[in-house]
């Protein structure tokens, strides 16, 4: 067998110098791509300060992230609130900590659930159809007559786009947040019997601003994550129905995973700096 | 090829006092996307003011390129591109915003902005350059171009997903009008449109073109009898370059070989 190695050593060479060849690509790509999108997200979020200001597109762009998407948000937010605190009642039961439903639903929903979910599902939402909406006008030439027109796309698609999904999303979050504790007093107080007033004295002791802020803050970040990624694959789109296809499914699925990362790292962070603070 | 000096009746090779009533100049204008192979390579094109000119050419012989470059929608690898006496790459964003409100273009497409209805694609152009008119003022301008161009009052409220192949280049050029332009861009005007409704565009095109006195037309195009019919001057592209800038008479008089295939076998394909 050592001596089969040795006689194929330069084709198992090759196809290890292949292997790293492409891994090297490929981590290449993910940072040309990072930075490109980031250049592209910060000249179209800078052109916002510039004349002739977009509030209008600011305010349509609003209309259509939040509006558009808080049935899905309320929807979603009742039935992740039943569905965890059913879950919380069942464990907690076991070690007669039945008190703690209430916080622990609460701090699992402010802190990740809210930002996170609201985060995906605008994304899958808004974010699939700006790049479609963008793809679609790059392909039929539109985001060039505009251009021609001496209007500068990225001021007048881009940066409304992401200033309204920035702010936007903490509103969402904040939907969510609330209508899911709905739905998870509902089914914790009228269903399972646990007492109202220990299960919101509870969750007045130990859910702090604090946390429902850090769910808005994060979501706002994940606004500008999903709005930036989606804009920037649909901006350069090319090939036809197909591009603008290959530019929304890649807008929507980049966005959903960097949610999931970028979410995990704020977690870390914003622990660490509370804890720097000396807060709880 | 290169061109020749006898061939290129518009001085593209120098700087004579011609050269002032210029509204495009292009100066060994090369154009790569991958760095090996050359879309444009050492182009020298001049297309004169108030005159209509088509660009002609086999199929990838860079002419939406070249087009995209006079619009400053690409930069050129090198080479340099004046566009009514200013040159485009050397322009910070606010001159070339301001330059290309002198542009009117029609899309080959004609790229109107499906969420907004005939009169707002229209009235887009003014309401982004013409702040201080108002309203009123720009439906009023929006109208009467859309009259030029032969469209109905019915039609001004209708999406461009309502209208047909022709209404859509009508629209498209009557936007590309709404800011009086001094030079108006036409890239493939006719693709994809019946015979009749071609010579429809075409003349449509030349009507425009003579009712915007002073104007220039520069028009993009494989559709060669509406070429030399309403073409004051005809530029013929190959390898990159020009290979033969003349009037339509210098065209059917030149003994060059590929101009002579090409008007053969284009005029044979258009019957």
């Amino acid at each position: 067998m050592i001596e089969a190695w040795r006689q194929n050593r330069h084709r198992v060479n090759e196809v290890f110098d292949e292997i790293v060849l492409a891994a090297g690509q490929m981590i290449f790509q993910f940072f040309y791509d990072c930075g490109r999108a980031c250049i592209f997200t910060w000249e179209s979020v800078k052109m916002i300060f510039v004349k002739p200001f977009r509030f209008d597109e600011i305010m349509k762009h609003m209309e259509f992230i939040g509006n558009r998407s808080v049935v899905i948000i309320i929807l979603t937010s009742v039935f992740t609130g039943l569905a965890l605190s059913y879950q919380i009642f069942l464990g907690f039961k076991l070690v007669n900590a039945t008190n703690l439903v209430g916080p622990t639903v609460g701090l699992a929903i402010t802190r990740e659930l809210g930002p996170v979910l609201t985060g995906l599902l605008v994304a899958a939402r808004a974010g699939g159809a700006m790049a479609a909406r963008l793809g679609t006008m790059r392909v039929s030439e539109q985001i060039d007559a505009m251009e021609v027109m001496g209007v500068d796309p990225k001021q007048y698609l881009v940066g409304p786009r992401i200033v309204g999904a920035v702010l936007t999303m903490p509103l969402l979050c904040a939907i969510f947040d609330f209508t899911s504790m709905l739905g998870a007093h509902f089914l914790c107080i009228n269903v399972l019997g646990l007492d109202r007033a220990i299960f919101w004295d509870k969750i007045q002791l130990w859910l702090n601003p604090g946390d429902i802020y850090q769910g808005m803050l994060k979501s706002a970040v994940f606004g500008l994550l999903f709005a930036a990624v989606c804009c920037n694959k649909g901006f350069n789109a090319v090939g036809g129905a197909k591009g603008v296809g290959e530019a929304t499914n890649q807008g929507v699925v980049n966005s959903m995973v960097l949610i999931i990362i970028i979410n995990s790292f704020m977690t870390n962070f914003i622990r660490f700096y509370y804890v720097m603070m000396g807060w709880k | 090829m290169e061109v020749s000096e006898t061939e290129t009746p518009n001085d593209a090779k120098s700087d004579s006092p011609k050269t002032r009533e210029l509204a495009v100049k292009i100066r060994d204008l090369k154009k790569t996307f991958d760095g090996k192979d050359y879309v444009l390579n050492g182009l020298n094109l001049d297309i004169r003011k108030g005159k209509l000119t088509t660009i002609i050419g086999f199929s990838g012989t860079g002419k939406s390129v070249l087009l995209k470059h006079i619009l400053g929608l690409i930069q050129p690898t090198s080479g340099h591109i004046e566009v009514l006496g200013r040159e485009l790459a050397k322009m910070p964003r606010e001159e070339l915003i301001e330059m290309r409100t002198h542009l009117g273009v029609s899309f080959q497409y004609s790229a109107l902005f499906d969420d907004m209805s005939v009169m707002e694609n229209v009235v887009f152009p003014l309401s982004e350059h013409r702040l201080s008119l108002g309203r009123k003022k720009w439906e009023e301008i929006a109208a009467r171009k859309l009259g030029q161009v032969g469209m109905e009052t019915k039609h001004f409220t209708k999406l461009p997903s309502e209208l047909s192949g022709g209404m859509r280049k009508r629209v498209a050029l009557a936007r590309a009008l709404a800011l009086d332009p001094e030079i108006l861009l036409y890239d493939e005007p006719t693709t994809g449109l019946d015979p009749i409704l071609t010579e429809v565009v075409d003349d449509l095109i030349q009507e425009t073109h003579k009712i915007h006195a002073g104007s220039t037309s520069v028009i993009v195009s494989h559709d060669l009898f509406a070429a030399f019919r309403i073409s004051d001057y005809i530029v013929m592209l190959d390898k990159g370059g020009v290979l033969l800038a003349g009037t339509p008479e210098e065209f059917h008089k030149s003994k060059n070989e590929l101009v002579m295939k090409f008007l053969s076998k284009g005029f044979k394909q258009q019957g």
